[in-house]
């Protein structure tokens, strides 16, 4: 680290801890997702503190900057959210299907009439309204 | 072959009829149907104008999404229901008066002498009938029938005809999970999954101006396609 902090350095400390904080406030709290969520902290800090360490990592894995490392680390963490949300929106839908099954199972109508609507669930068996 | 279909042979068929903005052109669609003696299954699939007014004093089953979900999903709640109500066949019909209720008897009869499990009904079988099909549907539907040998091994005529004949087992199979268009070619997977002893039986299919102005557009296929892909991943 130089000596003093950057400007930019700072943005993106507040900006990672605000993300977290939310995040943990109001989506997750499992211990598990806490730890995880310190773990993904304390890295980014390091590499926002400390970006040359970045660049020796990078040379380990064959890249030639650490900023690159980092770029191509971002796309692959975005894919995998994508992927994840997908997911989660893919299990809602069914659910969703699930339930309005239901709802239009429960409340069929045998004979729609004007003034006299019965829902008639699973009970008689001749399919006309009495 | 069961008891049910002892009595009145007809009042035991069961028509599902998925139905979404429909307004008044259902309602002739559904009186053929009962004219003829069946069950009748309309699946309002969340129309803006719910279908209740139009089939009032019809002895329909008229069930309602309250949210649009699509044809797939609209099938499978009408499946689970006539099921539910002790359907020993399930017909799946559509509401705008393509399919001719007159097709049903010959769609049900090789269920009934045990000789199949599913009928499907074929525009292009010799019998069938297209009448006023546009080139490039033609076209589209004749892909489908290769890609569906392709991909399910089923040696079909015709792929995306919503006229279908269940045996109650056969029905009790299916599982519908492709809310949108691309439920066709999954009901076609799982027969060949379930190897399902199918048929296939001519019927005709007439395009009207209502029916072209509010059924699947040609380039839809590329979604059916693309939805059809991605259930690989589903499984």
């Amino acid at each position: 680290m130089s000596d003093h902090m950057k400007p930019v350095q700072l943005l993106l400390i507040l900006g990672t801890a605000g993300a977290l904080f939310v995040y943990l406030a109001y989506f997750r709290s499992n211990l598990s997702d806490r730890m995880i969520g310190l773990l993904l902290l304390s890295s980014a800090w390091f590499s926002i503190l400390f970006p040359d360490y970045t660049t020796v990592v990078a040379h380990v894995l064959g890249v030639g900057r650490g900023v690159d490392l980092i770029f191509y680390l971002f796309g692959l963490f975005t894919v995998f959210a994508l992927i994840l949300l997908f997911t989660s929106v893919r299990t809602q839908s069914a659910q969703l299907t699930e339930l309005i099954r239901h709802l239009a199972i429960r409340d069929a109508i045998v004979g729609p009439a004007p003034e006299q609507q019965r829902a008639v669930g699973e009970s008689d068996e001749d399919g006309t309204l009495h | 072959m069961s008891d049910s279909t002892t009595s009145d042979p007809r009042s035991s068929v069961w028509v599902v009829v998925p139905a979404y903005n429909e307004g008044q052109a259902i309602r002739p669609v559904v009186d053929g149907l009962l004219a003829r003696g069946h069950q009748v299954v309309v699946v309002d699939d969340g129309s803006r104008e719910p279908l209740l007014d139009v089939l009032q004093g019809t002895p329909v089953h008229l069930l309602r999404h309250v949210i649009n979900l699509g044809q797939g999903a609209a099938l499978q709640t009408g499946i689970r229901y006539a099921l539910a109500r002790g359907a020993e066949l399930i017909v799946t019909f559509d509401a705008d008066g393509q399919h001719q209720s007159t097709d049903i008897d010959a769609l049900t009869a090789p269920i009934r002498a045990q000789r199949a499990e599913v009928v499907l009904g074929s525009r292009f079988l010799a019998g069938g009938q297209a009448v006023r099909i546009s080139r490039s549907k033609h076209l589209v539907l004749k892909l489908a029938v290769v890609f569906t040998r392709w991909t399910t091994g089923l040696a079909l005529t015709d792929t995306h005809n919503g006229l279908r004949a269940f045996s109650r087992r056969a029905a009790q199979t299916l599982r519908i999970t492709q809310n949108g268009m691309a439920h066709a070619s999954q009901i076609l997977q799982q027969i060949a999954v379930h190897r399902l002893a199918y048929l296939e039986v001519p019927v005709t299919v007439v395009y009207s101006e209502y029916s072209v102005r509010k059924g699947q557009r040609v380039t839809n296929a590329f979604n059916i396609l693309w939805d059809s892909f991605a259930e690989l991943f589903n499984r």
